[in-house]
């Protein structure tokens, strides 16, 4: 419990908020090159962030406590999940045993429900579609994430994520193992779902699409920052998950030395930049499904992680 | 026994095999266009030709080498061309009337496999063998089979139906390579052709089916029934 | 005495069907169809009253014991009994005259499949006459070119290989048991399986017999069922001909 363990600890949750929003400038930036516009700059979501913690608060009448409580929980949900995860050590620091995997997946869960109830407690109509819509989202989804974690558990044969680090980087028979592949390509599946890609891509505001949008809709200012980063964050914690604990577990401080926490968050950012690249190009492939086929890459993904945990009671 | 002393390289190819027969298997279960089916059949069929061919060179078996060239080309090409030929005569591209969305059998036969994986790995305990390739091999022999039971329940139109009888004899062909390597020649030979005839009477039956029923799905067939 | 009469039975039925399919002309297939027939129930009675333990002979093969030949001889009665009664109701229909030998020569390799099943010694040769029965029956039931015909002989033959294929997984499980304690490659005979079946695992050969049970009833279910579905004449009396493969 040295400080220097703490340091990390705060260095890590500092590191999501830092660089997430510029996680979202890349992603954003590169689907507009990809279709030869200019794009907005990979800063435009500093500067949108700024921009909105000047603007003035305006809280419609019918609001209650919790409107102005769900912001902030979405937000500190997010706070703590870094806290659980290997974002630039490979060893668990302090109070990491605090949640294990299953536990970082129902915080960022809840914070996704209070955003649900934000929407549903202004009384309007959009507020109730986008509810509605994510919850019905959730319900296809989340079994899916819960197999695909309970996957990941079972392939180390342990709660934590870092055990799973240390097993991939460890063995590579491992890594390639048909488990393992198909954990890779069914979190993959939901990387996609959970952060509005196609072919879903429910931060949109066309009102037949829209699903993220409508439950913040009656947001403005410091509230809707807080709870447009929170949606960042979300992101960039999936794509954490995704790149440190199962496709790309490579290149984490092993000693935890400012110089290797730093060459230890390049390098995170690096990889996700990979991820961003493969995910832009899978989603300028497609098109948006229509509402009531959204079930079907959940259903193939959901297909993959019983396949995954099946094979991997036989390696 | 051969499973009882594979090396890990070994079992990890068969393991990747057989996995990925059963994964093509989902793709057939998904999918409304007939000639999705059929190419994920040519796919699956050449797997299974590669595992004939692995267990030959890792348990000696020279025999097995011919099975798996006969495969290949048999269950491979010959079967899909033939059924390919009979999909083009009858100008059928894909299900009309689905019973159950692709998705929710995609479902089914994701809890179909889990069934079978609790009754192989019960199976593979008892013999003492819980935790090799054998509990995988019967894994996958049985959820195979369930699978394209699924694919008969759900699916009216003729040629799905053809499919998923294939599938179920793949899935025993796929577990008697990996389970019962030693198996004599003349009974391998015999399945592997007893499909062809299969195939061919069933496009003289389809050819009957058109000209007198009007079509091919079993939603037509409705006279005798109860 | 015992291999010239099982010869005689199973070459009778394929000679008769040789001979319909030959000559094109009704009357001729309905005799040679009855003559078989005859000689069937012939060779199957005697077969009885000649044999005592199992018999082998075709390099193992082929085996014939009491079971075999009295299974033999209730065939044989019904296939007699059938070509009587075919040859009345098919002169009925006046339209299928020119198709008529086919339907003997069909009938005939029918029977001839039918006896070759009990006489095997070999459960995967075994199998491969059952799965042969299958295939001639299915044109059998489709012989008038009729809607409900046809659709009686779709849904016969997507049901039956459904449930012989159940059948082929479970005679691979009760070859992988008996491998087990044998050895990897030997004769699939009912005697091999016999001598291992004390030391063979409880488990798997409790679900191996589950299997091979519902796989070879599927086809006796369907067969002797199969009456009050179908309305066709063919297939009632091919019905009550065809459930003793169960």
């Amino acid at each position: 419990m040295s400080a220097r363990d703490i340091a990390l600890q705060v260095a890590q949750v500092v590191t999501v908020i830092a660089l997430s929003p510029l996680l979202q400038g890349v992603i954003l930036q590169w689907e507009e090159r990809v279709q030869r516009a200019r794009g907005p700059g990979i800063f435009q979501p500093y500067r949108d962030l700024w921009k909105l913690f000047h603007k003035q608060l305006v809280v419609p009448n019918s609001a209650s406590w919790i409107y102005w409580t769900a912001p902030v929980v979405a937000f500190t949900c997010m706070l703590t999940v870094p806290i659980l995860i290997p974002v630039l050590t490979d060893f668990p620091l302090p109070l990491s045993d605090m949640g294990d995997i299953l536990g970082g997946g129902l915080i960022l869960t809840f914070g996704s429900f209070a955003v649900v109830l934000a929407g549903l407690d202004s009384g309007s109509a959009y507020g109730g579609i986008g509810s509605s819509r994510s919850v019905m989202l959730g319900i296809l989804a989340e079994p899916t994430l819960i197999l695909v974690l309970v996957g990941i558990t079972l392939l180390a044969k342990a709660m934590l994520p870092f055990v799973v680090n240390h097993l991939l980087v460890a063995q590579p028979s491992v890594y390639w193992s048909p488990a393992h592949l198909f954990l890779v390509f069914a979190f993959f599946v939901l990387l996609l779902v959970e952060t509005d890609r196609l072919p879903i891509h429910s931060s949109t505001h066309i009102e037949v699409y829209m699903i993220e949008e409508a439950r913040i809709l009656e947001y403005t200012g410091p509230l809707l920052a807080l709870l447009k980063w929170a949606s960042m964050m979300k992101q960039f914690i999936l794509y954490t998950i995704f790149c440190n604990v199962l496709t790309l577990p490579w290149g984490l401080s092993q000693h935890g030395t400012a110089l290797g926490a730093l060459g230890a968050a390049i390098g995170l950012f690096l990889r996700m930049l990979l991820v961003a690249l493969v995910v832009v190009l899978v989603e300028t492939a497609q098109s948006r499904l229509r509402f009531f086929r959204y079930q079907e890459p959940l259903a193939a993904s959901f297909m993959l992680a019983v396949l995954a945990i099946a094979a991997n009671q036989l390696r | 026994m051969l499973l009882a002393h594979l090396s890990p390289l070994a079992a990890s190819l068969f393991s990747l095999l057989a996995i990925g027969s059963l994964l093509l298997a989902f793709v057939m279960l998904g999918s409304r266009w007939l000639k999705d089916y059929l190419l994920a059949f040519m796919a699956e069929s050449w797997l299974i030709a590669a595992l004939s061919g692995a267990v030959g060179y890792y348990g000696n078996y020279r025999e097995l080498y011919l099975i798996a060239l006969l495969t290949a080309f048999f269950r491979g090409l010959v079967l899909p061309y033939l059924i390919w030929r009979i999909i083009i005569r009858l100008e059928v591209e894909r299900e009309l009337h689905v019973i159950l969305q692709p998705s929710s059998s995609i479902v089914l036969g994701a809890l179909l496999v889990l069934f079978a994986f609790v009754v192989s790995n019960h199976l593979g305990n008892a013999l003492g063998l819980g935790g090799t390739v054998v509990v995988l091999a019967l894994t996958v022999m049985l959820s195979m089979k369930l699978i394209g039971f699924l694919m008969l329940a759900v699916r009216h139109e003729a040629i799905s139906q053809v499919l998923g009888l294939l599938i179920l004899e793949n899935g025993i062909f796929l577990g008697s390579q990996i389970l019962v390597p030693g198996m004599p020649m003349l009974i391998e030979l015999v399945l592997l052709f007893d499909l062809l005839v299969i195939v061919v009477s069933f496009g003289v039956l389809v050819r009957y089916l058109v000209a007198h029923v009007g079509s091919t799905s079993s939603r037509e067939l409705r006279r005798l029934v109860g | 005495m015992i291999e010239t009469w099982s010869v005689v039975i199973v070459i009778a039925p394929v000679a008769a069907a040789a001979i319909c399919a030959a000559s094109r002309r009704a009357r001729v297939a309905e005799y040679a169809n009855l003559a078989a027939s005859i000689v069937c129930v012939v060779a199957a009675v005697s077969l009885v009253c000649t044999v005592k333990d199992g018999h082998r002979f075709l390099r193992d093969y082929v085996v014939v014991d009491a079971l075999a030949a009295w299974t033999l001889v209730c065939t044989a009665l019904v296939y007699c009994l059938a070509s009587i009664y075919a040859v009345g109701y098919m002169r009925l229909l006046a339209e299928e005259r020119e198709r008529l030998p086919n339907f003997y020569a069909l009938f005939a390799l029918f029977a001839a499949t039918m006896i070759c099943g009990p006489i095997m010694n070999n459960i995967g040769v075994y199998w491969i006459a059952i799965e042969l029965t299958t295939l001639v029956s299915t044109f059998l039931v489709g012989f008038e070119r009729g809607q409900e015909a046809i659709e009686a002989a779709w849904k016969y033959i997507i049901v039956v290989s459904a449930g012989i294929s159940l059948a082929l997984l479970g005679t691979v499980l009760f070859y992988w048991a008996g491998s087990l304690v044998i050895g990897p490659t030997y004769d699939m005979t009912w005697d091999t399986l016999r001598r291992a079946a004390p030391r063979m695992n409880p488990a798997l050969t409790q679900m191996a017999f589950l299997l091979v049970l519902v796989g070879y009833g599927t086809k006796a279910g369907v067969d002797g069922g199969r009456n009050p579905t179908l309305n066709g004449g063919v297939s009632q009396e091919f019905g009550m001909f065809s459930s003793f493969p169960g």
